[in-house]
């Protein structure tokens, strides 16, 4: 409780994640850990040596917004209560409680800077490293007795408008930028209802959303300039098909030439098989600590795992305690019971992964 | 009349309610289930939840 209250008092916005990182690598410095601290304020700690190895990684930053951490009644308040202070705690503490009953094989515990904003830390993570691992366990919220087996992949385009600018009190001379915008925004939501259309479950269904425009030069003329970033989330094996589903929908724009479309970042879909090694020890802890049985959650976001499964071709699993519906918002807590639940589960869950290998 | 939160002890005003509702405490967020006890009384219970998960 402790680590996960100290966390929680440490404000780490994307971006300032300094004194969370100073702390973190001191905490796990303290519980045994070798430490390592990149370049970028991602903390490496390892314990043990051999097979398997095991990466738990979570995230230290936080969407922006303090909220005073608190206890109440069975609940902890707290800016990255759910998303995802108390995953991370609850890896780091599960690891630790687990290194005191095996000897064999070795774990490596990252906490990482920027998932909520670009993911730069495990990026850049993923760059420098050359370690292999044998599984890999990502913190986020998917409820103590949950584990999440899958991410929809991400698409990030920019579209630009340009047209030749005119002075505003004739704009029937000229073309407006702005408005050739606003037509291919139609357009694009007329792509988003037909997928809408398909009733699918949420997950196999692509979906886009505008999330960025920004237009116009001066307050007389008529804009020559309008450029938007939409977010495409896309299901597995349906990367290529949405990219022609979208440049089919803008050809008549694309044509004219005044329209322009480029790929500004892409992140694959994360689908994990439901009877992995990985996912069968979960599955075993969840009903041994709990008495019940794990749910398996599609969520339609994606996370840092995305960006792990490029690089690693290797079992992965995302879990963590918390109610993800609270991520984000004024109210974020988590369960005082789910947390400490969910330490006994992580723990439980790697002796059962090691004991198929020693 | 108003009850507890059974999570966050947050005070959650309730009136012409029925069993089998479900309410939301506006402190934490959670879901919670009105039933009678066995006396009859209306307590508030974590409901079981469903819905659709966003995600990250």
């Amino acid at each position: 409780m402790e680590l996960l209250l100290n966390l929680l008092k440490i404000y780490s916005p994307s971006g300032k994640e300094g004194k969370i990182s100073e702390f973190i690598a001191s905490e796990l410095n303290r519980l045994g850990f070798n430490v390592k601290v990149d370049e970028v304020g991602n903390v490496e700690a390892s314990l043990g040596t051999g097979r398997p190895h095991v990466l738990l990684c979570g995230h230290m930053d936080t969407i922006k917004g303090f909220i005073k951490p608190r206890i109440r009644g069975r609940v902890i308040f707290g800016r990255g209560a759910v998303d995802a202070k108390a995953p991370l705690a609850a890896l780091i503490c599960g690891a630790k409680k687990f290194s005191e009953v095996n000897e064999k094989g070795k774990i490596t515990i990252l906490a990482v800077v920027d998932e909520e904003k670009n993911s730069t830390g495990i990026k850049h993570f993923l760059n420098r490293c050359n370690e292999e691992y044998d599984y890999a366990i990502f913190g986020e919220p998917s409820g103590a007795y949950g584990l999440t087996i899958g991410y929809r992949g991400r698409l990030l385009f920019k579209i630009s408008c340009i047209t030749e600018s005119g002075h505003a009190s004739v704009p029937q001379f000229f073309e407006n930028a702005i408005y050739l915008a606003k037509d291919v925004i139609n357009e694009l939501q007329m792509l988003e209802q037909r997928w809408e259309g398909l009733e699918k479950e949420r997950f196999w269904t692509p979906s886009l959303c505008v999330t960025k425009i920004r237009g116009g030069e001066y307050h007389n003329t008529v804009p020559s300039h309008c450029n938007m970033i939409i977010d495409v989330r896309v299901p597995p094996m349906m990367r290529n098909d949405v990219e022609r589903e979208i440049l089919s929908a803008l050809e008549k724009f694309l044509k004219t030439e005044k329209v322009s479309i480029s790929l500004l970042d892409e992140c694959e879909p994360f689908l994990v098989q439901e009877n992995s090694e990985l996912i069968e020890a979960f599955v075993q802890a969840i009903r041994e600590i709990a008495g019940v049985d794990c749910k398996f959650h599609r969520k339609t976001g994606s996370g840092d795992v995305n960006e792990f499964i490029k690089k690693f071709n290797i079992p992965c699993v995302v879990y963590g305690p918390g109610n993800s519906k609270l991520s984000h918002t004024k109210k974020e807590n988590i369960s005082i019971k789910e947390y400490l639940e969910s330490i006994e589960i992580i723990k439980n869950a790697l002796i059962k992964l090691f004991q198929k290998w020693h | 009349m108003k009850l507890k939160c059974p999570e966050c002890d947050g005070d959650i005003n309730v009136k012409d309610v029925v069993e089998g509702e479900i309410l939301t405490c506006d402190d934490c967020g959670v879901e919670l289930e009105v039933k009678k006890n066995s006396k009859g009384n209306i307590e508030l219970k974590v409901a079981e939840s469903e819905g659709e998960d966003w995600g990250e």
